[in-house]
């Protein structure tokens, strides 16, 4: 008797080698797929329950410095690399994948005020209380050689921030005025001075490279125009500005973090009002740097944490804390927008991955495809309760939580005062004034 | 006073020292006055020139004026020029005005840089907006350009290692060989990333189209279709044809070549048994074709393409031809052993032609008579020096009362007598079987590829006119064109021009013409009355025969009886033409007779068979079987009538047919008028109708100016009130719309979680015990019996609806039955609505749903004695049903208007969206934004690819600079083919 079976060819689903990919026939018929909505939410919902478990931002960290780290600068041209400088005046260079100091030496008496590179990264400008601004070779000195600044220029006043042009040999530095150098010129080639307060910040503008920003302590943002004018415009806020940070990639946009826990985007055009307030500190925001591709930035402030923002958005992505991390006074997105670096109080520079869940290294193509797929869902279904709720949360420390917890009562209460006024006063005498709109003060002239 | 004493004391020993004598009177008088500031004193020139630093003047008396020093210029008359122009300056000379104070200069100053900065940054909107709304950002944004280590790179390694002698001068002569150096040249400008892209793209793209081409060639090949098949053939000849043509006049030489492959082609065709009629399946063929119109045709086209590839191409083309053609029966060798190449004597042409002549006149007599049908042979033969084209017309028409053949009127045209051979061979190969046959319905058409002809006229256009160049007929045109344009060429042998001919012989080719024309028009009886009355009225000689010469070949219909009669008609009209014409046409003939085709009566075909050589293959038909071909069988059987295929031409006729149905000429004229003023006045309808859409258009156009011009203003108010705003309008719309959170995180701390989930469930607590409480305080609210509301009587209102309800004026015209019938329309339309009755039958039945069931375990006759349909005992009811306990009464169970669904499923709502997420705006649109997988599962590869694409996309390893003033010049160039 002969007996019928099924029999398949074996080509249609064995694999001819281990690495092969199964062959699976498909039919796309939505009719065919009755579960398909909620199979992509369960997907979904697993996508967003590992991206918390794999999320562990912190990378390493950086010991060395014998006192609070200042501030940091980021080579143009290499990633690996790293300079740093401390409260004792000490700079120190770092090798980022080794997370190695390489070379650390004495560069000023006091503090280490502000570091940048100069375009082509071979050489960093360093600047310090002793009214010195210093240039150093980033390449370790020969052997026998001494530690020594290729150039070293002293100021007539106090200089606290420096800021290299984008590609000409050019450099600003701020402190009682603004002042422009060139490098092969002792004395500074412009000096901007626009009202008697001192000025704690520079950023020169990346994209339209003439263009200069300061933070003043009259709690004023100012602008300058290099080639020729000078200061041309100035924005007054509520408090102050710590630092101010251009957008990489769009001209026009800059961040600045502000003593009043918030973060603001401006349009250099509009100055009336910031484009976003950035809201989520809980103390004064000390620093900010963009990410290269101009579509975050990150911050740090006095309440011991990193918090990554989105460009156009309101609120914090992420927040990023240790135990022991102190008051931040730098932080650095590094150039191949993958890394976070901060400086704090106590001596140590922290390194961070941007995207605290993205996995490091190269990935295989369906690996890859597997995350993009991942963040597609992510994206796709962030408005659903469960996911949003997953993807959003975070532990905090304790202060943290408390502070917000504090602002949160603080904000209820300045509501709901104002709300009492309004409907206890002749109506239109209390005016509707937007967030955006209460933080600047005055545009001037 | 040290060294006041100092100075006093020197002075007593020196003289006075003026210059200190002076500053010290000053300084003493100074310490009275109070104002300490001194006036200014020229010193060092400086590069500081300050406002400050000019004092007034008239301070001091030393102080040098203008005046003082023009005063020595005097009145004299030599400086009045000078005098003049310092009069005028100071007459002329203001104080400036003061300058600005430095503070609102400076504002002045800034305000212009930023309006500088301002626009300046204006620049990059568009970039910026841009690559906001681009669906994806690849960074860096400046991909560096990529450098391969080459094979020339390695290999110049390796070369720069010593070498052997002998690889040096190889090296050497290598090197400077110009090709090597061409090479290095083209090396010189590398390729970037970009070209190189670029030019493998195109690769791609050929690679791509080869192999198309090559899957479409494969495919075609796979076609098995004969017709497919054979039109591909024909445009193949078609278009070899004309290259030909082309090569004839370009490349003479060319032309020989392929002329000499056509004629090798030909031997070959001519030596093998192809495409013949002897063999197995030609004769199967012909034993069918009695009954088979398919396998007609295609035994005609097998044997068609024989002749085609047998025919002998004429090239040559001289001056001369009637020495040539004189000589060329000279020339012929006397070869008596072939009967095919025996040259024609005199004599034997003459006795032919007296043959003909005699059957001509017995064939014009029975044509009197009118007894039977007219059918016609024409045997037209072209008798060159190369002697090749033989040409044999046969129109042969059988009627169905089996009449004998006559003769056919087409003999006369002897001078137009080249019929499609297909004609030939068609009736030749037939004949043999449909010898004595009757073909009761009459015509069969045979048709014939018109391109075929067309050869075969073009051939003997060739050999029997050399000029070549005043016919050669192109389109498709049917024997007839052949026929006429043979007509009209041959007579012109002697240089003449076909349009001196056309006038000059005018009468003599329309008169043949015509008698073709009838000769067709006898042997298909498909011709009506009104075509032949037509063919008759165009017995006037300038008659065209191109404007009808389809009307013969046309139509089906068949009246026989009136047909008959027609025909007896006409041939009547026939013989007396045929008279005068065979006269004239003989006469002209004989002196031609060498060169000329010749006329035979059917009695001698098969004579003219054996003799004629140039009857090449066309008379094979006829040779196969010569015993069989009887004239008068042929005459008899061959009734099928040649059918060209002219679309065009058969258009044209339907088109023209209703003027042909006049058969006066005047008549045709006033219709014609007719026409055309109907045509007039369809013209004016057509003006009248644009000019009432150009109004139409104008208003229009008005209306929608009027409208943009409102807009325009509105627009123009906009950007006023927005105009400090200065707000690009290069923001570019999002495409694909996803939700966008901004919200905080939800943070909290490391141990406060529990504490804070209480604090939540106590929140929650407080939450439902509030609401409880409120509905507590609901309940007896909820508690209304509904049938209270059915108690309710609908009152009828007499107040009116609105217009907008009601159908507006007809309410006015007759309000109250209007009113009534509305009432009744609406309680008509709720008449079936009884709302609450049905919820209270949905109602029940939820609740019965719900309401569990008790479990039946008895067996139907078990223990009984009894058949079926016995009540159910009680003692097995009670033991075997098993009662399910009393459940809690339902929630809703006392509430008459409310369903409570207790099987809600809580686990869900956690997952639901609860609200619209921020870009959105319709809830449909979310929903759809939700509903399109984007999984590989449910989609395929291609699009799950484009749908999970990164938005921001950042090569690994590599530094991202900011943005470059090249991106507002540097237009990436696009790539062909990309996206």
């Amino acid at each position: 008797m002969k007996v019928k079976v099924l029999s398949r060819n074996p080509d249609y689903y064995l694999r001819e080698t281990k690495r092969d990919i199964h062959k699976v026939p498909r039919n796309y018929d939505p009719s065919l797929h009755p579960f398909e909505g909620l199979r992509e939410y369960t997907r979904a919902l697993n996508a967003v329950k590992l991206e918390r478990v794999f999320a562990k931002p912190f990378v390493g960290n950086l010991d060395g410095h014998q006192d609070g780290v200042s501030c940091l600068g980021k080579n143009p041209q290499h990633l690996s690399l790293l300079v740093s400088g401390s409260y004792d005046g000490e700079v120190r260079l770092w090798d980022l994948p080794q997370q190695k100091c390489v070379r650390n030496f004495r560069a000023h008496d006091g503090y280490v005020r502000g570091i940048t590179f100069l375009p082509d990264g071979q050489q960093f400008v360093t600047v310090g209380d002793d009214k010195t601004i210093k240039i150093w070779k980033t390449d370790l000195p020969d052997w026998g050689e001494e530690e020594e600044p290729t150039n070293t220029y002293i100021s007539k006043s106090v200089i606290v921030g420096v800021s290299h042009h984008q590609k000409e040999p050019m450099f600003a530095t701020c402190g009682e005025v603004c002042q422009v150098w060139e490098e092969d010129r002792n004395e500074p080639i412009r000096t901007f001075q626009w009202g008697v307060d001192s000025l704690h910040d520079v950023s020169f503008n990346p994209i339209e490279t003439h263009l200069l920003a300061t933070c003043a302590s009259d709690r004023s943002i100012i602008l300058y125009d290099t080639r020729d004018t000078g200061p041309v415009r100035k924005v007054i806020m509520r408090l102050r500005c710590n630092r101010l940070c251009w957008n990489p990639m769009e001209a026009f946009i800059f961040t600045c973090a502000n003593e009043d826990y918030n973060l603001y985007t401006f349009d250099t055009r509009k100055l009336k009002q910031p484009l976003k307030v950035h809201m989520d500190h809980v103390s004064a925001v000390t620093t900010v740097d963009y990410s290269p591709t101009g579509q975050e930035f990150v911050s740090g402030g006095y309440d011991k944490s990193v918090r990554i923002f989105e460009h156009g958005k309101n609120h914090s992505r992420d927040v990023y804390h240790t135990k022991r991390m102190q008051r931040l006074t730098c932080v650095l997105w590094s150039m191949d927008d993958k890394y976070i670096l901060c400086g704090s109080d106590e001596m140590n520079i922290r390194m961070w991955k941007a995207r605290s869940a993205e996995k490091l290294g190269v990935l295989r193509p369906r690996e890859r495809s597997a995350l993009n797929y991942s963040e597609a869902l992510k994206e796709k279904f962030v408005s659903h309760p469960q996911i949003r709720r997953i993807a959003r949360h975070r532990q905090i420390p304790k202060h943290i939580y408390h502070a917000q917890k504090e602002l949160r009562t603080i904000k209820l209460k300045q509501k709901r005062k104002e709300a009492n006024r309004r409907a206890h006063s002749k109506p239109g005498t209390v005016p509707f004034v937007s967030e955006k709109k209460q933080h600047v003060v005055e545009e001037q002239e | 006073m040290d060294s006041f004493d100092a100075t006093y004391s020197d002075s007593s020993d020196h003289e006075i020292n003026e210059a200190q004598h002076s500053t010290l009177l000053a300084a003493v008088s100074e310490l009275d006055v109070k104002q300490r500031v001194k006036p200014p004193s020229r010193k060092e020139s400086s590069f500081r020139v300050s406002e400050f630093h000019l004092g007034k003047g008239d301070a001091d008396k030393n102080t040098v004026f203008i005046r003082n020093l023009t005063k020595s210029l005097g009145q004299q008359g030599s400086h009045a020029v000078i005098t003049k122009q310092l009069r005028s300056i100071h007459h002329n000379t203001r104080t400036l005005p003061r300058p600005l104070e430095k503070t609102v200069a400076a504002r002045i100053q800034r305000s212009v840089g930023f309006k500088n900065v301002k626009s300046q940054l204006g620049r990059w909107d568009a970039v910026v907006y841009s690559n906001q709304a681009a669906s994806q950002l690849s960074f860096p944004l400046k991909q560096s350009t990529v450098t391969f280590q080459t094979v020339n790179d390695f290999v110049s390694k390796l070369k720069s290692q010593t070498r052997t002698s002998l690889e040096q001068q190889m090296d050497e002569i290598l090197n400077n060989s110009p090709v090597v150096q061409e090479e290095r040249k083209e090396e010189e400008y590398q390729l970037s990333l970009a070209e190189m892209c670029e030019r493998r793209r195109e690769m791609a793209r050929l690679r791509a189209q080869q192999s198309y081409m090559a899957s479409k060639a494969s495919r075609q090949k796979k076609i098995k279709s004969k017709k497919y098949h054979r039109i591909l053939r024909r445009e193949r000849i078609r278009q070899q044809l004309k290259d030909f043509e082309v090569l004839q006049k370009t490349d003479p030489e060319a032309a020989l070549q392929q002329l000499e492959l056509l004629e090798r082609t030909r031997a070959e065709e001519r030596v093998s048994l192809r495409h013949r009629s002897t063999g197995q399946w030609a004769r199967n063929k012909a034993v069918r074709a009695k009954y088979n119109k398919e396998s007609r045709q295609e035994l005609a086209q097998q044997l068609a393409v024989s002749r085609d590839l047998t025919q002998k191409i004429q090239v040559e083309n001289s001056s001369d031809d009637e020495e040539e053609e004189d000589s060329s029966v000279k020339v012929m060798p006397p070869n008596t052993d072939n009967p095919w190449i025996t040259p024609k004597a005199a004599s034997e042409v003459e006795e032919f032609v007296s043959e003909y002549r005699k059957y001509w006149a017995e064939h014009n007599r029975k044509s009197s008579e009118g007894t039977g049908n007219a059918s016609n042979i024409c045997h037209n033969k072209g008798i060159d020096r190369k002697g090749v084209a033989s040409e044999l017309g046969k129109e042969c028409t059988e009627n169905h009362s089996a009449a004998p053949a006559n003769e056919s009127i087409e003999g006369q045209n002897d001078k137009g007598n080249e019929v499609d051979k297909n004609h030939i061979q068609s009736h030749s190969s037939a004949s043999v079987n449909l010898r004595g046959e009757n073909n009761e319905d009459g015509s069969i058409d045979v048709e014939i590829p018109i391109r075929e002809g067309q050869r075969c006229s073009d051939t003997v256009i060739n050999s029997t006119e050399p000029e070549g160049k005043q016919v050669s007929p192109k389109k498709g045109n049917s024997t007839f064109e052949q026929i006429n344009n043979i007509v009209e060429i041959l007579p012109k042998e002697k240089t003449l021009s076909p349009k001196k001919l056309n006038h000059t012989t005018g009468d003599v080719n329309n008169r043949s013409e015509v008698q073709l024309q009838k000769g067709k028009l006898l042997q298909n009886k498909q011709n009506n009355r009104a075509k032949q009355e037509n063919d008759s009225a165009k017995i006037v000689p300038k008659w065209k025969i191109s404007s009808n010469k389809q009307n013969n070949i046309e139509e089906e219909e068949v009246d026989t009886s009136t047909v008959m009669q027609l025909k007896r008609k006409i041939l009547f009209l026939n013989k007396e033409k045929n008279i005068s014409e065979e006269v004239y046409n003989n006469a002209k003939i004989q002196p031609r007779r060498k060169r000329m085709s010749l006329n035979k009566p059917n009695s001698i075909v098969e004579q003219v068979n054996k003799r004629k050589c140039a009857y090449s293959f066309s008379s094979t038909g006829y040779k196969s079987k010569p015993s069989e071909s009887h004239s008068a069988v042929i005459a008899t059987t061959n009734s099928w009538t040649v059918t060209p295929i002219d679309i065009e031409r058969s258009k044209v006729e339907n088109y023209s047919g209703p003027k042909r149905k006049n058969s006066n000429k005047n008549k045709g004229n006033r219709i014609d008028n007719g026409t055309s003023k109907n045509t007039v006045k369809i013209g004016e309808l057509f003006d009248d109708m644009e000019e009432k859409l150009k109004e139409k258009v104008d208003k229009k156009l008005k209306t929608l100016k009027l409208e943009f011009k409102v807009k325009d203003k509105n627009k123009a108010e906009n950007t006023n009130s927005e105009s400090d705003d200065e707000s690009p309008s290069l923001k570019f719309k999002q495409v694909d719309v996803q939700a966008d959170l901004d919200e905080e995180l939800n943070e909290q701390p490391h141990d406060k979680f529990q504490e804070d989930e209480s604090s939540c469930g106590n929140l929650n607590k407080i939450v439902r015990e509030s609401s409880l409480q409120e509905r507590e305080q609901e309940l007896p609210l909820d508690n209304i019996d509904p049938n209270k509301f059915m108690a309710m009587k609908p009152k009828h209102l007499q107040t009116e609806l609105p217009d907008m309800i009601t159908r507006g004026d007809e309410a006015l015209d007759d309000n109250e039955d209007e009113s009534e019938e509305r009432q009744m329309t609406i309680t008509e339309a709720f008449a079936e609505d009884d709302v609450i009755a049905e919820f209270r039958k949905e109602k029940d039945e939820v609740t019965e749903k719900s309401q569990p069931q008790s479990v039946d375990l008895s067996l139907p006759g078990w223990g009984e004695w009894g058949g079926k349909n016995l009540p159910v005992s009680s003692r097995k009811k009670r033991r075997f049903i098993i009662k399910f306990p009393e459940v809690a009464p339902r929630k809703d169970s006392n509430k008459g208007s409310v369903i409570i669904n207790e099987e809600k499923n809580d686990k869900v709502v956690p997952h639901q969206v609860s609200e619209l997420p921020f870009p959105f705006t319709s809830v449909k649109d979310f929903e759809a934004s939700i509903r399109a997988p984007i999984g590989n599962t449910w989609i395929p590869q291609t699009a799950h690819r484009k749908l999970i694409k990164p938005s921001v996309v950042t090569k690994l390893g590599s530094v991202i600079e900011p943005m470059d003033e090249d991106m507002l010049v540097n237009k990436k160039m696009k790539m062909k083919g990309m996206p």
